[in-house]
């Protein structure tokens, strides 16, 4: 049996796992080994989420899904040269610029290879091309290699990459790693489906760990997840884009580092639903758990998907403030990770 | 010696230019046990010697530079984050998001923090951030930070190497340290009683700033014969196809008004009797290497360079093919024996 793994070690196993959109399943096995035995089912569904489900021991009870993103961002390889060389084209929200000299991650289930990925050299650019991003397609990625022969042994067209990063602690209280803004969001619904106590429960719940999130697209494997369960509510977890830095002021803060877990009125594809999600905040101020504002309209992702699934479902969304989202180095305030584990258990 | 671990082991160190004595225990421990002893001198060179049994040996001078580039704290914002400058010519296209160390009080993680795009004004959101205003995120409050981390603390890429395929390694600073890799091999592979000059290999300091070191140790040796290492740019796709080096294709021997014209050929031909893969480059004037720097200083002294073929320099993932230092190591022990070894006049 797989170790169990709690807290920021939890955290930075799954920040850890190499899955970009398309290869989910590396660390959904990952989570299924840490829930498994204390959920009544776990499956994959046809579009390759994770399904835990723990049931009441009431009939006719209504259904609560807690969903978050297990994917991160990615890129895809599109070609293979003659030299051995990777073109690549990302996947949803990864900002391809920020590749540049990194080491990455590629290939296709638990199979992977490391590469860094360059451009054209610094000496053969012209002044103007020195102060602007590389574009994509003067990207490549060298798995040092001699052939294209050589690189297909160890790579195909269509497999999947990431970057190469190694979750630890940071600064003062903080944590870094890769795919915080989503990983956070799976940590938590781990640890709460540990503290299920079936006696106590009068609903049966639902956790969804859904595929293609990080993508950006309209419909991802979350609607799909929702479609089949059905639920009357959802709570959804994962992080939210923190512009604390650079003296950023109002609104374009979105929201701080260390100020506690947002739990969102509106974004911009979503409005939650009212009474469930005022309540939520003020269960949580009576408990004595940290919140703040999402001050911008910044956010909204599966949420609206959820929302709108089958006859309509009330949404709520609990997030903390992630740092310098979607790089190798996103960072939390261990504080509001330990406020968002209290916030979820208040949601039961 | 293990030429992969050694060189993970050496280019780890901070060598930021300026801070080239900040590890320079653990560099001595690394090196000097290949040498007789090795000496400091006030502008930041080390010099390890190696001397012959024979008397009144001719002096061999070979350099490789031991500094490397990396960023400075220029100032702390209120909510404790670093300003920062670069030191030698830093990449700013690969800087935003990159883990960093930096080096205060004691060996801090950082990030070079995004600057969200909200904050950038509309005409320049298709610019790169300049360095100088870019931001290290640490992790710390103000006060905490002006502790931890002062103006004028060096800031370097965080070492992290991989081994790329089966022969080419990657991480940062391997520019020019993996040159100094390639001589300590060659040392080892010398036979000693054959040894016919004295071998002063100096790792010298500040090249990377243009405001090199290296003359100093050159006036102060007088050395009757030079020979400089230091990378070149490896063949890349979108690279210069004239003057990029194959990588894996052996030592680069640089033809130039500056090297000496005799020491090229004999370096050639010990290549072609040995059998050891080298190519040939051509740079009319200046090198824009330590060997510019070397060969008119004091009474003068007859140099050749060789160059090792890198890619993606002063990045942290600076890399060069295995098969090159090797060869490279080789050729260098060769030319030694052949020049110096007796077979010679």
């Amino acid at each position: 049996m797989m170790k169990e793994l709690y807290g920021f070690e939890l955290l930075g196993a799954l920040s850890d796992a190499f899955s970009p959109s398309g290869n989910e399943r590396v660390v959904l096995e990952l989570i299924k080994g840490q829930v498994e035995q204390y959920c009544d089912e776990v499956y994959f569904d046809v579009v390759g989420n994770l399904i835990c489900k723990i049931s009441t021991p009431k009939k006719y009870a209504k259904k609560t899904l807690f969903c978050a993103v297990a994917d991160e961002c990615g890129f895809m390889v599109k070609d293979i040269d003659d030299g051995g060389r990777l073109s690549i084209a990302a996947l949803g929200g990864l900002d391809t610029a920020l590749l540049s000299a990194r080491k990455v991650t590629v290939g296709y289930g638990e199979k992977t290879t490391v590469g860094v990925v360059s451009s054209k050299p610094i000496h053969s650019l012209s002044s103007d091309e020195r102060s602007k991003p590389t574009p994509i397609k003067q990207i490549y990625i060298e798995l040092g290699t001699d052939s294209k022969e050589e690189t297909e042994k160890l790579v195909k067209t269509g497999d999947l990459g990431t970057f190469r990063s190694k979750a630890e602690n940071f600064g003062d209280g903080m944590f870094k790693g890769k795919a915080l803004e989503y990983r956070v969001g799976c940590a938590v619904l781990c640890e709460l489906i540990r503290k299920v106590n079936k006696e106590n429960i009068d609903r049966d719940l639902y956790f969804a760990f859904t595929t293609l999130g990080a993508t950006g697209m309209r419909n991802t494997g979350a609607s799909v997840a929702a479609n089949v369960i059905k639920p009357d509510n959802s709570y959804v977890f994962g992080g939210l884009g923190a512009c604390d830095v650079y003296g950023a002021k109002g609104s374009d803060v979105v929201c701080k580092l260390g100020d506690g877990v947002i739990v969102s009125i509106s974004d911009g594809r979503t409005i939650y639903a009212p009474k469930q999600t005022s309540e939520l905040t003020e269960k949580l101020a009576s408990l004595g758990i940290q919140t703040q504002p999402n001050r911008s309209n910044a956010g909204g992702g599966i949420e609206a998907e959820i929302q709108k699934c089958c006859g309509g479902v009330r949404v709520t969304s609990v997030k903390i403030p992630v740092r310098y989202p979607r790089t190798a180095s996103c960072l939390i305030n261990k504080k509001d990770y330990e406020s968002m584990l209290a916030s979820a258990e208040a949601c039961l | 010696m293990d030429v992969k671990k050694f060189t993970v082991d050496l280019c780890s160190l901070m060598s930021i230019d300026g801070f080239e004595f900040a590890e320079e225990d653990k560099m001595i421990k690394l090196v000097l046990p290949y040498f007789d002893s090795v000496k400091s001198d006030s502008v930041g060179n080390y010099v390890f010697v190696l001397k012959s049994k024979k008397k009144h040996a001719p002096k061999l001078f070979i350099d490789t530079h031991y500094d490397e580039v990396g960023l400075m704290v220029k100032g702390i914002t209120d909510d404790g984050m670093l300003r920062i400058c670069g030191i030698g010519g830093v990449d700013a296209r690969i800087l935003p998001s990159s883990e960093v160390v930096v080096y205060g009080k004691k060996k801090i993680k950082g990030i070079v923090a995004l600057k969200p795009t909200a904050l950038i004004p509309a005409e320049s959101r298709d610019r790169l951030v300049p360095v100088t205003e870019l931001l290290v995120d640490i992790g710390y409050p103000k006060e905490k930070t002006e502790k931890l981390a002062p103006i004028g603390t060096p800031i370097g890429y965080k070492p992290d190497y991989v081994t790329l395929g089966k022969k080419y390694l990657s991480g940062k600073s391997l520019d020019d340290k993996v040159c100094a890799v390639a001589v300590i091999k060659a040392i080892s592979l010398l036979d000693r009683e054959k040894l016919g000059c004295d071998i002063y290999f100096s790792m010298s300091a500040k090249e990377e700033t243009g405001g090199s070191a290296v003359p100093c140790a050159v006036f102060d040796i007088q050395p009757d014969f030079s020979i400089s290492l230091d990378v070149t740019f490896g063949m890349a796709p979108g690279g210069n196809k004239l003057s990029d080096m194959k990588m894996g294709g052996g030592a680069v021997v640089t033809r130039s008004l500056l090297t000496d014209r005799e020491t090229v050929a004999m370096i050639e031909n010990v290549a072609k009797e040995k059998e050891l893969p080298i190519q040939s480059d051509v740079c009319p004037m200046s090198t824009g290497t330590h060997n510019d720097d070397i060969v008119l200083v004091g009474r003068g002294v007859p140099g050749a360079l060789i160059s090792i073929p890198a890619w993606f320099m002063h990045t942290q993932s600076e890399t060069v093919c295995i098969d090159d230092i090797e060869n490279t190591a080789k050729l260098l022990c060769a030319v030694i024996e052949k020049k110096f070894g007796g077979e010679e006049k």
